[in-house]
């Protein structure tokens, strides 16, 4: 077996006993894959006791700490293979993300999120409404996770709209033509959580004005930390969207640049589903044990798609739970999920610079 | 009271007055060891469950007897302080500024303080003990003598004033805090002293390590524990690197694997939060990764990371080393710490090995660096001898 073949599997029917064997066979031969082509990595696993040649649980693959990928380029194809190097994007003044793609990975990427999408909003392709700029595309330089994200999901779009203009304004009337072409059809509206919250919807309720998206399916990502400032919660999120454009699907995922394509959707339900394609783990920080199904934890993700980079198995930043296995009342098979948010900032001592926040 | 004096928006005075008298007192002045010694008493009445390490370690440093000590050690005839001294704070060492505060006072200067806006609860109750000492008759003159402030170091017309007004400038922090105060002038005839980044390293000799009993290594290990964990490892004197003596192969092993054993078991009292462990981890994989110097890795859960090298060298400094997480070296000749020492290192923590020794090394090899040589669980103790400088000397005159 191999990813091709894990591709062939229906994103949510894929039993856990069978997905640990598989995974656990996948992510060892791609742990030796990546040791034997990435020096940086393989020195690291070597000293923490990772034996290569041998099948590991799932449980024992080595995990690469996110924040790796901003210090080093972590990257296991020869240089001429890179097809595109992606950056997560970062705030001003951070470090960003690197990950290098080859035109497997890359393919691998794309796919990956058509088949989870497409459980959720069919096979056919529907006119797509995105909330943000098209100048987000147009800076070539800086091929950003935004950017990534939108071009990920445009796949879906038969008609594409950006909603803002070049200074992030809703273009109103530009939309209003837009959603009336598609004449109450379904419609795909795709944006991050932040901005369709900010330029979205805050922007029709200073106009005052509402929109006809009673048919749409809104898929919003790229976390909640800065609503989570101004004390907007997933439901408030929702009632807020509900009362601007009548929209009843509103669904958030979980997802990260070093393992684009593989998000977790939320569904009908209201949980974040692992697909066939990634698997997670919750960590306890005390020493790296997994938690038990309903303890909170921090993430762990991992995939047997990071072909081109050592990323197949990443301990993230952020902090969940499992809430289940296999019974989400939605019938979707395998883990479902709840993000808590990040790891929260302590104060650390020490006489040292503290100058980062 | 002088309440109707005039602080500028933006500022909140924790303790003290907010004019300061310039003239100069002598030091280690009787008065001033009353009120020191007074807070002593104040800070050691505070309920011990609500006392933290740090507070109690300055109630014992202030303690008459130790005041007496320093005087007999440091006090000079014929010698006056400066003026006023300024002194800048870090956010991330809570009580360090009273200590600074305590030497400026001692050597005879008044004292204008700027701690930061993030202010822990124990700068909090120490300043309220502070200004509940200064009302009381005997001490009302201290309140010219004191002005612990706190204001927004984006604030820089307040620190540019503070260093016209002042004859010593005191800046704890950083190398970019200290980059940042420099730009701003004093007066020609005021001096300065400057504390950036150090770091530290320690000498063990296995041999010692295998012959302590079962209590004296756990004594050890809480002692060596107190000198990283206490502070996150994070500050200046918080050895990042320990260097073993040489010994038979198997000895020094065993010495080495029974030491981080018992410091392991020491390190169970310490606050490991998440972030922390998430921040070692990433620290851990990029030392790793991105040097090929590491022999082997250990772990004592997330609790001890040891990192053994294969040879040292000056670079040690720059590892991210933070929350228990070392770097250790089996040296082939005694003296190779040496190659460990950069103008930027700072203190030399021992065990089993000879102070003279080391002190001889450190002459004989005209060393760059080490300002310090302490038993192992004396890192942190506040010395009146600094960075290598006599701190009431440097902020007192001597009148030839």
């Amino acid at each position: 077996m191999n990813y091709e073949d894990l591709l062939q599997i229906g994103p949510y029917e894929l039993g856990e006993e069978e997905k640990d064997r598989i995974y656990g066979e996948l992510l060892s031969r791609l742990t030796d894959r990546h040791r034997s082509r990435c020096e940086l990595y393989d020195r690291v696993c070597n000293l923490l006791g990772d034996l290569p040649g041998t099948t590991r649980t799932v449980e024992e693959i080595p995990m690469t700490p996110v924040s790796l990928f901003k210090q080093a380029d972590l990257c296991s194809v020869p240089a001429e293979e890179v097809f595109k190097t992606m950056t997560s994007s970062g705030t001003s003044g951070q470090k960003t993300s690197k990950i290098f793609l080859d035109q497997q990975t890359a393919a691998w990427q794309q796919r990956t999120l058509e088949r989870i999408i497409r459980d959720f909003i069919g096979e056919r392709r529907i006119p797509m409404l995105i909330v943000d700029s098209p100048n987000v595309l147009r800076d070539r330089n800086l091929f950003s996770a935004r950017g990534a994200g939108i071009l990920g999901f445009s796949i879906f779009g038969t008609k594409r709209r950006y909603a803002l203009t070049a200074d992030m304004e809703l273009d109103y009337d530009a939309v209003l033509e837009f959603l009336e072409t598609a004449a109450g059809g379904p419609v795909l509206v795709f944006g991050f959580t932040y901005i369709i919250w900010k330029h979205f919807y805050q922007a029709l309720a200073a106009l005052g004005k509402t929109l006809p998206l009673e048919n749409g399916f809104l898929i919003h990502g790229g976390g909640w930390k800065k609503l989570q400032n101004e004390a907007v919660s997933a439901d408030v999120f929702k009632k807020g969207l509900k009362n601007v454009c009548g929209i009843s699907k509103v669904r958030n995922y979980y997802g990260m640049a070093e393992q684009t394509g593989c998000i977790y959707m939320e569904c009908e339900c209201g949980s974040l589903h692992v697909s066939s394609y990634s698997d997670v783990r919750i960590r306890n920080m005390e020493d790296f044990s997994c938690c038990k199904n309903g303890t909170e934890g921090v993430i762990q993700v991992l995939t047997p798609m990071a072909w081109s980079y050592p990323g197949h198995s990443i301990l993230t930043e952020d902090k969940g739970t499992i809430l289940g296995v296999d019974d989400c009342p939605c019938g979707r098979k395998g883990k479902y999920i709840k993000i808590t948010g990040r790891i929260p900032k302590a104060e650390v001592r020490g006489c040292s610079d503290t100058y980062e926040e | 009271m002088r309440n109707e004096e005039r602080i500028p928006d933006g500022v909140t005075r924790l303790a003290g007055g907010y004019e300061l008298e310039a003239a100069p007192m002598e030091p280690f002045a009787p008065v001033v060891m009353d009120f020191l010694s007074r807070l002593s008493d104040e800070i050691r009445a505070i309920p011990r469950r609500e006392a933290s390490e740090e507070m109690k370690a300055l109630g014992f440093w202030l303690r008459r007897a130790h005041l007496l000590e320093l005087r007999r050690a440091y006090g000079r005839e014929n010698a006056l302080g400066l003026g006023i001294v300024f002194h800048i704070a870090p956010a991330n060492v809570p009580l360090l500024f009273a200590y600074s505060c305590a030497i400026g006072l001692l050597a005879g200067n008044a004292c204008r303080v700027r701690v930061s806006g993030r202010r822990n609860t124990d700068c909090e109750r120490l300043c309220s003990l502070i200004g509940e000492l200064l009302s009381e008759e005997g001490f009302l003159f201290i309140r010219r003598r004191i002005s612990i402030l706190s204001y927004d170091r984006a604030f820089t017309d307040l620190t540019r004033q503070f260093s016209l007004e002042c004859d010593a400038r005191v800046i704890w922090g950083g190398d970019r805090t200290v980059e940042e105060i420099r730009a701003i002038p004093l007066r020609p005839q005021a001096m300065e002293l400057a504390f950036p980044d150090r770091t530290s390293l320690c000498v063990m000799n296995p041999e010692a390590l295998l012959a302590l009993s079962d209590e004296a290594l756990t004594n050890l290990a809480i002692r060596f524990y107190n000198d990283t964990y206490g502070m996150d490892q994070n500050a200046c004197s918080c050895p990042k690197l320990v260097c073993w003596q040489t010994a038979e192969e198997a000895r020094r092993e065993h010495a080495s694997k029974r030491f981080w054993d018992a410091v392991a078991e020491a390190s169970k009292r310490y606050a490991l939060s998440e972030i922390k462990v998430s921040q070692k981890y990433g620290a851990l994989w990029e030392r790793v990764g991105l040097d090929a110097d590491i022999r082997q890795i250990r772990r004592w859960s997330n609790r001890l990371y040891v990192l053994e090298l294969g040879a040292v060298s000056e670079g040690f400094s720059e590892s991210r080393m933070q929350f228990g997480s070392f770097l250790e070296y089996h040296m082939k000749q005694n003296d190779e710490w040496t190659g460990a020492v950069s103008e930027k290192v700072q203190t030399l923590t021992f065990f089993g090995v000879e102070r003279d020794c080391l002190l001889k090394t450190v002459r004989e090899k005209r060393l760059r660096g080490i300002q310090r040589i302490v038993p192992v669980g004396q890192a942190l103790f506040m010395d009146l001898t600094w960075d290598g400088k006599d701190l009431i000397a440097c902020l007192s005159r001597t009148i030839g």
